[in-house]
């Protein structure tokens, strides 16, 4: 390092200290410099309208092939088959919220037929599953079918404590609160026949959910039921038993907890056979409802929804809408900035030519 | 002249004006004046090192300084501008969403993002870009800076950074976080956006799919805002969306086998194979930045 009093022999045998003269450290790398002007921003407008408002056209029509049909079963519609001139929400209020379940069947008509694949779901309206306190509420360990006591997140619903002591097999709010309504239909006498396999993610039923070792035993004298359930998890599917405890495809689809208060979630499928090779007929259908879970106390509503769905997903306009939008408003600039363009042209040939020719230049450096 | 009064004429000139003063010296009798001046530049050289030991910048000759000013003060002062809006816009853009997000499930406080993603944002996915900025933005190249010294005024004006501009920042921020968080929500509401009928049923999917948009929109804002393109800098804007896809495929599969994220598992494939999120992604940023193409022209 050259110090005072080193004579000038000697600084030149230093090392220098010169800086690196690379481009990087000297910041001479070549650089694109952008400059927006009208001869690249029209056309990017220009191109940007007439692919949107295309691409809007056919998600708008995409959309509005798919047939929905919803039924609001909350409380007029849905009368009890038992008591007389009683919804079945009054029913369950009667009976103080223990367990009472109530039918009830509703007629309505379907005045197309719905082709290709059908799907059922049941929509719930002001249920707040994406709230804090519930979405926390649950035990990823538990649903591997891990050994171990219940996590503390599942509070209050993480053991029976003023009864046997021992923890809930699922524990948390998620799990408690599992819809239990059974929804079937008749097709004028004849039931329409569906599935409930391949209705959750595969993911979650491949990793995520699964059943410990010994899971009779387990479902139902280790562990108890959650207080709101009629029966244990090892009950759920008397039909198919692989489709009992974690494993139980409408339970795996309830633990989705929904994204907004307004939502739906896959109930069954339809199976398309003799009858229904083809979809849902049109005609007269029977709605058989075997009410349980009641909503009414917050105002929550109950739908039982029949969707076909398109390459897309399923009735929902506001995508195509937007793009046809977007690409108006591109299409609007792009002729509004023309004209001013253009005419400013003509009034000013003198000033155009110079910045025309200034903005031109790419300013790189040497 | 002795090194304290040549430190009292910086002191008087910076008492009696409201002025940035800048001392510049060789020796060690300026050592006290570089001190003193707001700015301190010192040559290093025959006279020795004091002045460049005290100094805040250092250069070899005296006519360096013409550059050091010209090219580099401008150049300095433009990117420390940009540095700092585009922080302030990049957190605002994602996490006034939650504020959004809270309007749709009761002011509970729950996150629409899940925690990590939230934390990593700083970290990984959009901090390359404003280094891109800070290190690399030129408005003009140096040649034209000293052949045109005028265009020094334009750093002295406050022009780069004053109430209005982070006031307007602030705004579009805001402003590109409720198109990006409202076109998301309306899109996803009905809740099936795969052929077979699945419902997405999680907040988490809407929160990965804004997410995803707001790192398109927030590194290609900063792709906006940026007055040259070095290779780095595209590194940095297409780099940080890339680490974006990668990380979201990694952190998707690793329950349970790593103890973390549960609520991820299966988000990726979900998420990638509706063909709702990407013809969202062709639409959703390009509607949040068409206002600032326009008014950027």
């Amino acid at each position: 390092m050259p110090g005072q009093g080193e004579t000038e022999e000697d600084h030149e045998q230093q090392k220098s200290k010169k800086p690196a003269d690379t481009a990087f450290k000297q910041q001479r790398l070549p650089a694109w410099q952008p400059i927006i002007t009208a001869n690249t921003a029209l056309p990017v407008f220009l191109i940007i309208g007439l692919t949107f408002i295309p691409i809007g056209i056919v998600l708008v029509i995409t959309s509005e092939r798919v047939l929905e049909h919803d039924i609001d079963y909350t409380d007029t519609n849905c009368m009890s088959t038992t008591a007389a001139n009683t919804t079945c929400a009054q029913a369950l209020e009667n009976a103080n919220y223990t367990g009472q379940t109530c039918t009830c069947r509703i007629n309505f008509a379907l005045d197309k037929s719905f082709d290709g694949d059908v799907y059922f779901y049941y929509g719930l309206i002001n249920y707040y599953q994406n709230h804090r306190r519930y979405v926390r509420s649950r035990d990823d360990n538990q649903l591997l079918g891990k050994e171990g006591a219940a996590a503390s997140e599942c509070q209050p619903f993480q053991k029976n404590s003023t009864g046997s002591g021992k923890d809930y097999a699922p524990c948390g709010a998620i799990a408690n609160s599992k819809f239990n309504d059974t929804l079937s239909l008749l097709y004028g006498s004849e039931n329409v026949s569906v599935t409930n396999v391949g209705i959750a993610w595969s993911t979650d039923k491949a990793v995520k959910f699964k059943n410990p070792d010994n899971a009779s035993n387990y479902f139902t004298s280790t562990h108890d039921k959650p207080p709101n359930w009629k029966v244990t998890a090892w009950e759920l599917d008397e039909s198919t038993s692989e489709n009992n405890g974690y494993q139980n495809e409408d339970f795996i689809v309830w633990m989705r907890t929904a994204a907004m208060p307004t939502f739906r979630k896959l109930y069954r499928k339809l199976l398309r056979n003799s009858t229904f090779q083809n979809g849902l007929p049109k005609g007269d259908y029977t709605l058989v409802v075997t009410y349980n879970y009641p909503v009414t106390s917050f105002a929550g509503r109950k739908q039982f929804i029949i969707s076909t769905t398109s390459w897309m997903g399923g009735k929902n306009p506001f995508l195509g809408w937007s793009y046809i939008a977007v690409g108006i408003v591109c299409m609007i600039t792009f002729v509004v900035f023309f004209i001013l363009h253009k005419t400013w042209k003509i009034n000013n040939p003198f000033t155009y030519q110079m910045a025309s020719i200034q903005n031109n230049q790419r300013i790189t450096t040497t | 002249v002795s090194p304290k009064q040549k430190a009292e004429v910086v002191e008087l000139i910076k008492r009696s004006t409201d002025d940035i003063t800048l001392a510049v010296g060789d020796g060690a009798n300026d050592v006290g004046m570089i001190q003193t001046a707001h700015v301190g530049v010192g040559i290093m050289g025959r006279e020795g090192v004091q002045a460049a030991c005290a100094s805040d910048y250092t250069i070899g000759q005296f006519r360096f300084l013409t550059k050091l000013l010209f090219v580099h003060g401008v150049w300095s002062y433009r990117r420390l501008c940009k540095v700092l809006l585009y922080s302030f816009y990049k957190n605002i853009c994602l996490y006034v969403m939650e504020l959004w997000f809270a309007f749709h499930n009761g002011f509970s406080g729950q996150i629409l993002f899940e925690r990590w993603t939230i934390a990593i944002y700083n970290v990984l996915f959009t901090a390359a870009p404003p280094m891109a900025l800070g290190l690399l933005d030129r408005c003009c190249s140096a040649e034209t800076m000293m052949r045109f010294p005028a265009m020094y005024k334009m750093s002295q004006n406050r022009s780069d950074f004053n109430i209005k501009v982070f006031w307007t920042w602030c705004l579009n921020a805001v402003y590109h976080s409720i198109i990006l968080y409202f076109m998301s929500y309306a899109m996803l509401r009905h809740d099936v956006v795969h052929s077979n009928g699945i419902v997405f049923g999680s907040h988490l999917f809407l929160g990965n799919c804004v997410y995803t948009y707001v790192i398109f929109v927030v590194c290609l804002k900063a792709g906006l805002e940026s007055d040259s393109w070095t290779f780095l800098t595209h590194i940095a804007i297409w780099g940080s969306i890339a680490s974006w896809f990668l990380f979201f495929i990694i952190y998707s599969n690793i329950w349970p086998t790593i103890p973390l994220a549960p609520e991820m598992r299966g988000m990726a494939k979900y998420v990638f194979s509706s063909l709702y999120f990407w013809l969202g992604l062709l639409l959703i940023p390009i509607t949040a930045l068409l206002a600032d193409f326009i008014y950027n022209w």
